[in-house]
């Protein structure tokens, strides 16, 4: 039988290796043995001197979408260190990784690289803002790469998370590349390790519970043989009946209900009591996060915007207003694909006739839609005044946005 | 076959069958007909029909009457419904009678002379259907009133939800008033499929 899917627990002691992963397969190294161990639930790997250190399977599957618990031993002084996974390997020589990084500092930054023939290249670094890295300190991080069909490239995607918190929605990082298509890729994947300094430390990095998400079904390798032979223990129906076991795990896995509402990303951040002075800034402000379901929206890195990645978006803003001196409000959804973002025009002053209903509220909603995987279209709202008072109080205003299709389909 | 999975009652051979090679069709036809029902809301929603057309040239000015919306540019459309340069969004014919939900953003630009209060801004979504049965046409109107205040133009944001079935639908900006106004450069109308009449 031939073994899919990647999975390992680290629930046993090797000095020099990594022994076999929890799927069943062995190990394989880039690097010396004597800098791989593994102790019961941890694996460790020296990292201390030049060069790229990798355990890796293989999982039958290009495609990766792989999380474990990263540690480093201790934070670098002179220079980087990485530690995440590689995916999509089909030698020492060609591969990908995803990594988190810390810098002398404790600065935490998650990094894309690859490897082709042989040659290092980082792909993009992201900052993870607020985020310090304390020696000894495990960290959930997720890894995903997959080959895009309509884009004709690899989306890669990483997030990291405290132990024990809830996993954050959406992606810290993304990039994109077509070094490997889906034709050249490997599929191989494993734990990873990089000190980037030339000078010898004694950085460790740490890796427990690595999963990478497979039914892992039980495929017949090609030397079984596939006729009936009561000499050899029935082995046809042995491995359909495997076969057969597997599948119905991993069906009975699938909710489709919970998977739909996790394919209909929705975000919605609001703010109340919000005083507000247009000669300040255009850009309304938001301190609420009414829910943020899968979506790729960082409210942390910016309160003024939505960030919609790609898809075709039905986006609501609410604004209810105080009243005040009279005057002329325009309120300017910003971003968009072009030209003509929906808006509305309305009076803070209920006594007069308003554009949108009495006593100061609006509405607009609008379909958009985004179409760069590695940016984001930027969502949010401007308030202009027309003339006299720049100072106004919102009592409620609310931003939202879900998402009602895939781009390219 | 003499034995099946607990859960899901996949088909399996036990070890003193005579098993054959369709037995391991029945398998794989029994998980490829499971995945295919588990896989059929995704593709739905992956595939959720919408459309998005922006009026790329103001148009030009009228006091009295009504002038409709032209799509110019085409910034989104999987209904293959809109054409470049037309007014009208054509449901795509072989769509069962279905709930759209349809809405516009309509700029109302001063062509010339200064805006007089009151003057009526009237933006209309037109949505036509015909009779699933007898193939008769019909149509609702859905009407939003933004009477001019002293602004320099207006703007207008509008909704509609309907039943349609090989229908059509045409967005329109009327006007009575004294001042030449038209639709501006900008203006869209967008409609997203959101499920089937039951």
């Amino acid at each position: 039988m031939v073994t899919t899917g990647y999975s390992d627990t680290f629930g046993r002691t090797v000095a020099n290796g990594l022994g076999s992963a929890s799927s069943g397969q062995a190990y394989s190294l880039l690097g010396t043995a004597t800098q791989f161990s593994v102790a019961p639930n941890t694996a460790s790997i020296a990292i201390a001197s030049t060069g790229d250190k990798v355990g890796y399977v293989d999982m039958q599957t290009q495609n990766l979408d792989i999380t474990g618990q990263v540690a480093f031993s201790s934070i670098p002084i002179t220079n980087l260190a990485t530690v995440g996974f590689v995916g999509k390997l089909t030698s020492t020589s060609n591969y990908y990784s995803g990594t988190m990084m810390v810098a002398p500092g404790g600065a935490v930054s998650l990094r894309f690289s690859k490897v082709v023939a042989g040659g290092l290249s980082t792909i993009s670094t992201t900052a993870v803002a607020g985020l310090t890295y304390v020696a000894g300190t495990f960290y959930n991080l997720r890894y995903q790469i997959y080959w895009s069909r309509p884009l004709q490239t690899n989306v890669m995607s990483l997030k990291v998370w405290a132990v024990g918190a809830t996993e954050p929605g959406g992606w810290m990082a993304t990039a994109t590349d077509a070094a490997f298509t889906d034709y050249t890729a490997g599929t191989q994947v494993g734990i990873y390790g990089r000190d980037e300094s030339s000078v010898s430390g004694t950085i460790i990095t740490r890796h427990r519970s690595v999963l990478a998400r497979s039914y892992n079904l039980p495929m017949p390798a090609v030397a079984d043989p596939m006729c009936y032979d009561p000499g050899v223990a029935f082995p046809k129906q042995t491995a359909l009946e495997s076969l057969a076991d597997a599948a119905d795990v991993a069906m009975a896995t699938i909710d489709p209900l919970t998977s739909l509402a996790g394919l209909f990303p929705r975000v919605r951040i609001s703010n109340t009591a919000l005083s507000y002075n247009t000669a300040l800034s255009p850009n309304l402000t938001y301190n609420a996060t009414e829910f943020n379901i899968a979506t790729d929206t960082n409210l942390g890195y910016d309160n003024t915007s939505l960030y919609l990645p790609v898809g075709i978006w039905l986006v609501t803003f609410e604004i209810l207003l105080a009243e005040a001196a009279s005057d002329f409000l325009y309120v300017i959804p910003f971003g968009g694909p072009s030209i003509g973002t929906p808006a509305i025009k309305m009076r803070s002053n209920p006594s007069q006739a308003n554009d949108q209903g009495a006593g100061g509220s609006g509405h607009v909603s609008a379909l958009t839609f985004s179409t760069d995987p590695t940016t984001p279209l930027q969502y949010g709202v401007s308030i202009i005044a027309n003339n006299g008072a720049t100072t106004y109080t919102i009592r409620y205003m609310a931003l939202s946005a879900i998402k009602v299709s895939d781009y390219f389909v | 076959m003499s034995g099946t999975t607990a859960v899901e009652g996949y088909p399996y051979p036990l070890t003193p069958d005579f098993a054959d090679v369709q037995d391991a069709f029945r398998l794989a036809s029994s998980v490829d007909a499971d995945l295919r029902g588990e896989q059929a809301p995704f593709r739905a929603f992956m595939g959720r029909p919408s459309f998005i057309g922006r009026q790329t040239a103001t148009g030009s000015g009228f006091s009295v009457g009504s002038q409709a919306l032209s799509m110019g540019a085409i910034d989104w459309d999987n209904t293959g419904g809109l054409t470049a340069g037309s007014s009208i969004w054509n449901q795509p014919l072989a769509q069962q009678p279905s709930w759209w939900m349809f809405g516009m953003t309509l700029f109302v630009s001063i062509i010339s002379g200064t805006p007089v209060v009151g003057d009526m801004n009237l933006g209309q979504i037109n949505v036509s259907t015909s009779d699933p049965v007898t193939g008769l046409p019909s149509s609702s109107k859905f009407f939003q009133r933004n009477d001019e205040t002293n602004t320099a133009g207006e703007w207008i944001n509008m909704f509609a939800m309907a039943p349609i079935y090989q229908g059509s639908v045409v967005a329109t900006l009327i006007l009575n008033g004294t001042t030449p106004k038209a639709v501006q450069s900008g203006s869209r109308l967008w409609g997203m499929y959101l499920g089937p009449v039951t």
